[in-house]
């Protein structure tokens, strides 16, 4: 437990993309150790991948209500988390563990893309 | 009532100093690139995300929106000129001293920037700071003759040229965004008729406008994202690749002159992958 927050496994982050969002864009601003591997924005199930390879812990930063909640447990509790509010696009503010200490924190987020990526014509994605 | 601006521009006097530390990332060409690109884009993204959410203001809203695009535009083009200036400084770095031609005569040398850079302990960047890396045909000279086996003029082209080479994209899509770039910088956005006038050659169209700023539209900036990073990672294991050959025909010819594991290693930190030097590999 880290000074009241809550803590998600890379693991479930990763079910969570792979099962809840795998075709939907996400980017990860100013996050410090998959970015570097991985292309962004990316799909669901690409980050998913990522996440998993990465492991570890991560610090939900964003809760308003910061009573000691343990570990999200699992998919259904972060559907809660992550549940589109009222501008319909998903966000977290997460940070990494480090020997139990949040680093720097950083946004998970639904990216701008899905739109633009809906705008482009067939052919762009043929291989 | 504000102070006189003659105060301000005292104060002006401050913005040298004001500094971070470089990021870890800026050791490695690549990861350095991928961090440029990754915060030019994080910023776009976030404004783009919130303006949109908030919803008011609409016409203001996209009017600014079109400006913060051809900023992050800027900041993208920049950072990958850096890339490239950085991978040709690790190229000179462990080039410099094992050959004995001619090769640096590839790259402007300014005294000042020389000197300057002395006690810094790298060459490479001494001699690769002062010039501009924003033209392909340039660019891929200078690698050229950098990359060269020794006693030979060089093979090598970073960029290439040839229309029915399946990577020739790369090189063109470069120059485009090269030209558009020196049209912001210099022009303050403004597309002149010589800007025209290349750019129309440079996408193989009879003209091209003239006359108008340039104005990004909403999926422009994730087109040049995703080509610089990938064109990036591209060109880094093509540089990686032929100093590995390079080195090892020095090596192969001098064994005494340097320790291949030692400088593998050092390669291998700053491309991000292993090297192989005459059999030996890092890490």
């Amino acid at each position: 437990m880290v000074g009241g927050s809550l803590i998600l496994s890379a693991d479930l982050l990763a079910q969570w993309l792979e099962k809840k969002a795998p075709k939907i864009w996400w980017f990860l601003d100013g996050e410090p150790e998959i970015s570097g591997a991985q292309a962004l924005p990316a799909q669901g199930e690409d980050l998913a991948a990522a996440f998993r390879r990465h492991g570890g812990r991560l610090a939900v930063m964003d809760e308003v209500d910061m009573t000691p909640r343990g570990e999200v447990a699992d998919l259904e509790a972060l559907d809660g988390l992550l549940e589109p509010d009222d501008d319909d696009e998903r966000a977290l503010e997460l940070a990494w563990l480090v020997n139990d200490k949040p680093g720097e924190p950083w946004l998970l987020v639904e990216s701008v893309v899905n739109e633009d990526a809906k705008a482009l014509p067939p052919e762009a994605w043929r291989t | 009532m504000i102070p006189p601006v003659k105060y301000f521009a005292g104060l002006l006097k401050n913005l040298p100093s004001r500094l971070v530390s470089l990021p870890a990332q800026a050791s490695s060409p690549l990861s350095h690139l991928r961090l440029g690109l990754d915060e030019a884009w994080g910023l776009h993204e976030y404004v783009r995300w919130n303006v949109e959410r908030k919803g008011r203001h609409k016409a203001v809203a996209e009017r600014n929106q079109h400006r913060l695009r051809t900023l992050v535009f800027i900041s993208m083009v920049e950072a990958f000129e850096r890339f490239i200036k950085e991978l040709a400084a690790v190229c000179v770095d462990a080039l410099a001293s094992r050959v004995v031609d001619d090769r640096l005569k590839a790259l402007s040398i300014d005294p000042r920037s020389l000197a300057a850079h002395f006690g810094a302990g790298s060459l490479g960047r001494a001699l690769t700071e002062g010039a501009t890396w924003l033209e392909v045909d340039q660019t891929n000279t200078r690698f050229k003759k950098l990359l060269a086996e020794p006693r030979e003029d060089g093979r090598f082209i970073l960029f290439p040229i040839g229309k029915r080479d399946p990577d020739v994209w790369r090189g063109e899509a470069l120059d485009l965004v090269f030209q558009l770039r020196h049209a912001v910088v210099h022009n303050a956005g403004v597309v002149t008729a010589f800007d025209a006038q290349k750019l129309a050659a440079l996408i193989g169209a009879a003209a091209a406008p003239a006359g108008g700023r340039l104005t990004l539209e909403r999926g422009d900036l994730w087109y040049l994202l995703s080509v610089l990073r990938d064109t990036g990672e591209w060109a880094n294991e093509r540089v990686a690749e032929e100093m590995q050959k390079v080195l090892t025909t020095i090596h192969k010819d001098a064994p005494a002159s340097f320790d291949a594991g030692v400088v593998a290693a050092d390669l291998a930190a700053k491309f991000g992958r292993s090297i192989t030097i005459d059999g030996v590999k890092k890490p």
